[in-house]
């Protein structure tokens, strides 16, 4: 009975151990040699390490950074954290070991992240991150960033032209260490709070992820018999909780509001089944990082802390002018 | 029949009793309303309400006197709006949107939902907004404050809200209760323009000071 009760408490007290010290999750793509300097006619290595790519905004904003690398003369490898701070900070000792000369970086937690950069920095190694914060201005070499409050203010102000000044309506959120997370949500608010008669029935987390948005939607659906709107914090998710309303057969009810620009999302605002998102640019701000850090291993030092990235806001009115997670002319 | 062990009898529930203490003081997750997680996310330090009332009397006002001529700026917009943005205009990152810092006198032509319609050269040229304020438009168009200043991005934004306040409590009562068609206005103000809007003018230009000459 001892042993047994005993043997309970151990399996019990296992995942909370394990819980308070993540061991570095095995190294996937960085068997790279330790040799700071590269070899005569070797390329200098940049690395970008991005927060998932389980989301195609990140994928093209993966592979323009890539691409203008490449084209800058530069070897670049591309590590994903999958959405966890402790597999991204053992990408950056891996970078560091590895002889990289500069870190393109989306990070996955805008607090959680810093130490990994200021590891990168001390090593000498500059980083740009792109699209994603961190909450310091003495770490990164610069930051390029989207704007997203103020897109949210104009999608925010769109979506009241829209439903009106009365109605009911769902806030699906992002992954809440994100800045990016807070700062759409701040500036839709911002907005829509200023209506009275404008209630949020529901808002919850999900995670910036589409299966997550899908199911959230399909349980608050169940719980609200009138809903208007859905304000989701990214495409992915409009696209679930899209999913949710017309399993429901609720599309002609409530309309769906996003914010990224994924070709997805402007081909349902094309289709009248999204009304608007808002377009950010990552191949714009990846092309920027990259070209930064190729202007950093060529002397340069004087660089903006934090440089906002323009959204903006898409709608049926506008559509034909974007595709390609961008301008369609880019 | 023989009753319990010593062992059974007091180490298995002092076993038990650790075990809940555990869970207890340290849980495997915990439940947190998103509300708690939002505050958290803002640096506990700033407070933007004395900040941006700061900023508005030391360095809002001070700058006013740089604003862009109205009388120099509508003609150039009608005459040639993108060289009139790479003169006049200013930007904070990169993107199509900029923005105007102006300052003139104009006559109140009409007076609509969207706000008081001024005249400074033969049209109606621009609206002086009387509505809701949303967005940055105050905090950028100066120049003054930057988003590398910041550590985080919420708190930056934090004072758009604070200084939109300002002029909705202590500008624009006195240019609704004031402003009368044929009235001269003499204003300080700022707009955010979209660089691919194909109609500019007239520009709707949010009112940081304003007075009525007689």
């Amino acid at each position: 009975m001892f042993k047994t009760l005993l043997s309970l408490l151990i399996v019990a007290t296992v995942p909370w151990i394990g819980g308070c010290s993540q061991a570095p999750p095995e190294k996937e793509q960085t068997a790279q040699t330790v040799d700071a300097k590269p070899k005569s006619g070797e390329k200098e290595k940049i690395a970008i390490i991005v927060s998932t790519l389980n989301n195609p905004w990140f994928v093209v904003l993966t592979d323009a950074a890539k691409k203008r690398c490449e084209e800058l003369g530069y070897d670049a490898t591309v590590f994903d954290s999958q959405s966890d701070t402790a597999r991204e900070s053992s990408h950056f000792e891996d970078l560091i070991a590895g002889g990289y000369k500069a870190v393109l970086f989306n990070c996955t937690d805008a607090d959680g992240s810093i130490a990994s950069v200021r590891r990168a920095k001390d090593a000498g190694i500059p980083v740009f991150c792109i699209d994603r914060e961190i909450n310091a201005t003495d770490a990164a070499t610069s930051q390029i960033l989207s704007d997203s409050y103020s897109g949210c203010v104009a999608l925010g102000e769109y979506f009241v032209s829209v439903i009106g000044e009365d109605g009911n309506w769902v806030e699906l959120m992002g992954t809440s260490g994100d800045n990016n997370t807070w700062n759409r949500s701040k500036g839709f608010h911002s907005v829509v709070d200023r209506f009275e008669g404008l209630k949020m029935v529901a808002q919850q987390s999900a995670d910036f992820d589409q299966g997550r948005a899908l199911e959230v939607m399909e349980s608050i659906l169940q719980a609200n018999p009138k809903i208007d709107a859905v304000f989701c914090a990214n495409d992915v998710m409009a696209m679930g909780a899209y999913q949710a309303i017309a399993a429901a057969n609720r599309q002609d009810e409530i309309k769906v509001f996003g914010f990224d620009g994924s070709d997805d999302v402007v081909r349902l605002i094309k289709e009248g089944k999204v009304a608007a998102t808002c377009m950010q640019f990552p191949k714009l701000m990846a092309i920027q990082a990259a070209e930064f850090a190729d202007e950093y291993l060529k002397g340069k030092r004087d660089f903006p802390q934090k440089i906002p990235v323009d959204v903006e806001l898409v709608t049926p009115d506008n559509v034909d002018d974007y595709a390609n997670f961008g301008l369609k002319e880019d | 029949m023989p009753g319990p062990s010593l062992k059974r009898r007091f180490v298995v529930p002092c076993v038990v009793l650790l075990g809940l203490a555990l869970t207890y003081w340290f849980p495997l997750f915990r439940i947190v309303p998103l509300e708690q997680v939002a505050a958290a996310n803002t640096s506990q330090k700033f407070d933007a309400k004395p900040f941006a009332l700061d900023f508005w009397s030391k360095q809002l006002v001070p700058s006013f006197e740089q604003a862009t001529d109205a009388a120099e700026l509508i003609p150039a917009i009608q005459n040639d709006p993108e060289m009139a943005r790479k003169t006049f205009g200013k930007s904070v990152g990169i993107g199509r949107v900029y923005f105007y810092f102006l300052q003139g006198i104009g006559t109140v032509t009409s007076i609509d939902k969207s706000g008081v319609n001024l005249k400074i050269t033969d049209n109606p040229d621009i609206v002086l907004k009387t509505g809701l304020l949303f967005g940055n438009t105050v905090r950028d168009a100066t120049g003054q404050l930057v988003a590398g200043k910041f550590a985080n991005s919420q708190d930056f934004n934090a004072i758009s809200k604070e200084l939109n306040r300002i002029v909705e409590e202590q500008v624009q009562p006195e240019l609704k209760k004031q402003a009368k068609v044929g009235a001269k206005i003499r204003f300080v103000g700022c707009a955010e323009v979209l660089a691919s809007n194909k109609k500019i003018l007239p520009l709707t230009v949010v009112p940081l000071q304003v007075e009525f000459p007689q």
